[in-house]
């Protein structure tokens, strides 16, 4: 069966592709989720982790996905400067500011590469070949990249649901005043959820430096993906951004084999308009949940009643 | 400018012998008399960078009406501009029509995309209405990628309008008269929905839009409203260039750049204020020509780290513009200037 095999094919690509999605996702959904900051700059910063990346492996001859034991809590220190620089004083302005500071941060960024890297494309090139995976050829780092992807989630979600500073992290989230008045200082808080934010595209710069090469504007090919699946996976959901990454990668990959990769991205939009539409009109409830998880609360309820 | 409105009543005629007595009236006026005198003067490049600044004068304005009057943060203005510009492209150049019905057909259809993109995104609040908006002109200009033989793809396409056309846009004098006489009719129209009800209502929503809804206002439908003249004036804007700039191509005119630019113009001029996009783009688009086309390359990324640093620094100590914080100016002119009766 020919079509069972392109099927896989397709259904393993997408997984594999939209792990890493999700990975790059991850920090946005925990930024959006927790502080209400729509951090435009987010694709400036994977960039920035990407060239780190990059530049460990060609000065230091560090395996990409090795040194994100380095970039990663660099980049956590590099978060909190930036949350205390420039999130913080507008972090109670309406949404336009926080818009435009992170618009600013962009072009400081890129231009910043732009001027002291050059626009050539970077790739690293660490050894790393084919394999073979349930029968079908793909490339081991995109194999790594989902592994990593699976292990931060999983990370990401014993550090919420397990430690002090994950249960101040969610309580701030759900109710700022109200775990202000028990204590927690929403200004530490943030600072390190936005510290912890970029700490995991810290993550998601390295693997994806090691699957793809990096420009200056390579981040807002990204983030935009980036902004749909935490649309669809729910705010500071961990798992449901995971399925939602899979899923638009999915998305991605059936829409490129079966007409051109160009339409991908058209469809993927309509797909973020109408979750978000839908939501809004109250079609699949009102809260900053899931999809999926939604879509389960749904069949949970039918099956009860 | 007077000449349209003394037809009406005498009534307003006073009003505007009134209005032009005061210093900021008379001022004004000089303003517009020097630049109408411009063009004997300036080069033709100053003539140009101007003509520039009429074009992305007029997005902003356009955004201004829905952005600054009416609160809503579309991030997605260019995908109406790209309509202007497409349209007249491939009407004029694949099916033979005129420059008119070329425009006339780019704004139609930027004013139903308005309403069809609005009338369900309108129901999205703050973070998520900017959103659906920017997914519109990515999407759009995948579209425009993916139907490439239509369109002309990546590459875009030239664009060869009639000779008569090509002849008053190609003379800079010209062409400057004519995108001067647009911008003023936009801002015109911007002034009157300032002050019209379409105007009022728009202010209502954005300060409480929960107590213009208790009151009767029906929000949606006048942010649509607010949302289709943007989106028609955008387009005219888009149009306008695609002849004097005889190109398009889809990541000129479907950009998210040049959407945030409009949005960004309006907030350095002021928001919401009527003069705000048209100080906006004076203050910006020179300086912007000036880093990428004179110093351009490595210097040009230089000075866009400024941009970006001063652009952070303004958000967060001057978030209310130009306009408001340099209103001492305007005061200082209407206290020591004398009033003329």
């Amino acid at each position: 069966m020919v079509q069972a095999d392109i099927l896989s094919q397709i259904i393993l690509y997408g997984v594999l592709t939209g792990g890493v999605y999700a990975l790059v996702a991850m920090g946005l959904s925990l930024i959006f989720g927790v502080m209400d900051v729509v951090n435009f700059a987010h694709g400036a910063y994977l960039m920035l982790a990407m060239y780190s990346s990059y530049f460990a492996w060609q000065i230091l001859g560090l395996d990409p996905f090795l040194s994100i034991l380095l970039v990663a809590p660099a980049f956590f220190v590099f978060g909190v400067i930036s949350e205390r620089l420039i999130i913080h004083p507008i972090i109670d302005e309406p949404d336009f500011a926080q818009i435009f500071a992170t618009v600013g941060l962009i072009w400081v960024f890129e231009n910043f590469a732009h001027y002291f890297i050059g626009t050539d494309p970077k790739g690293i090139e660490a050894g790393y070949g084919g394999m073979s995976l349930l029968g079908v050829p793909v490339q081991e780092v995109r194999v790594y990249g989902f592994v990593i992807a699976l292990l931060t989630a999983l990370g990401m979600y014993l550090l919420l649901e397990k430690t002090k500073i994950g249960l101040a992290i969610r309580a701030t989230a759900q109710d700022k005043e109200a775990a202000e008045l028990m204590g927690m200082s929403s200004e530490v808080v943030y600072m390190v959820t936005f510290g912890l934010g970029i700490a995991l595209v810290g993550v998601a710069g390295p693997v994806m430096a090691s699957i793809y090469s990096t420009t200056p504007t390579v981040g807002a090919n990204y983030v935009l993906i980036a902004f749909v699946v935490v649309v669809l996976g729910g705010l500071g959901d961990v798992f449901g951004v995971l399925w939602a990454g899979m899923l638009i990668g999915i998305v991605d990959a059936a829409v490129a084999f079966f007409y051109e990769p160009t339409l991908s991205a058209p469809v993927y939009y309509t797909i973020f308009i109408a979750v978000l539409v839908l939501r809004a009109t109250g079609h699949l409830g009102g809260s900053d949940e899931g999809l999926l998880s939604r879509i389960a609360n749904i069949a949970s309820s039918n099956e009860s009643s | 400018m007077s000449q349209k409105q003394q037809t009406s009543t005498d009534s307003i005629a006073g009003k505007i012998t009134k209005a032009v007595g005061k210093p900021s009236g008379y001022l004004s006026l000089l303003v517009f008399l020097v630049a109408l005198a411009l063009p004997l003067f300036a080069t033709n490049y100053i003539l140009h960078i101007l003509i520039l600044v009429f074009i992305t004068g007029i997005g902003a304005i356009a955004w201004n009406i829905i952005g600054g009057y009416g609160g809503q943060f579309a991030l997605g203005n260019a995908v109406f501009y790209g309509f202007g510009a497409y349209s007249v492209a491939l009407l004029v150049n694949n099916y033979g029509q005129s420059f008119f019905v070329a425009l006339a057909v780019g704004i139609i259809l930027s004013v139903l995309l308005a309403v069809l993109v609005g009338y369900p995104t309108f129901t999205l609040s703050g973070h998520y209405f900017a959103l659906a908006t920017i997914a519109v002109v990515e999407g759009m200009l995948y579209l425009v990628l993916f139907f490439g033989d239509f369109t002309g793809g990546a590459i875009g396409q030239s664009v060869t309008p009639a000779s008569w056309l090509a002849d008053l846009v190609g003379n800079r004098v010209i062409a400057f008269y004519i995108f001067f006489a647009i911008f003023g009719l936009c801002i015109l129209i911007s002034t009157w929905v300032r002050y019209s009800k379409l105007g009022y209502y728009l202010l209502a929503i954005r300060e409480d839009q929960d107590a213009a809804a208790a009151l009767g206002v029906n929000t949606t439908r006048y942010k649509i409203y607010g949302f289709a003249l943007s989106a028609a004036m955008t387009a005219l804007a888009g149009g306008m260039y695609a002849v004097y700039g005889t190109y398009v191509s889809p990541s000129g005119a479907f950009s998210l750049d040049l959407s945030i630019q409009y949005a960004l113009i309006t907030l350095i001029g002021g928001m919401g204020t009527i003069i705000g996009p048209i100080v906006g783009t004076l203050f910006m688009v020179p300086i912007q020509q000036y880093v990428t086309t004179v110093l351009g390359g490595n210097l040009g990324s230089l000075a866009y780290i400024g941009y970006g640093v001063i652009l952070i620094v303004v958000i967060i100590y001057a978030p209310e513009g130009l306009v408001t914080r340099l209103s001492f100016v305007r005061e200082w002119i209407d206290n020591t200037l004398p009033e003329v009766k």
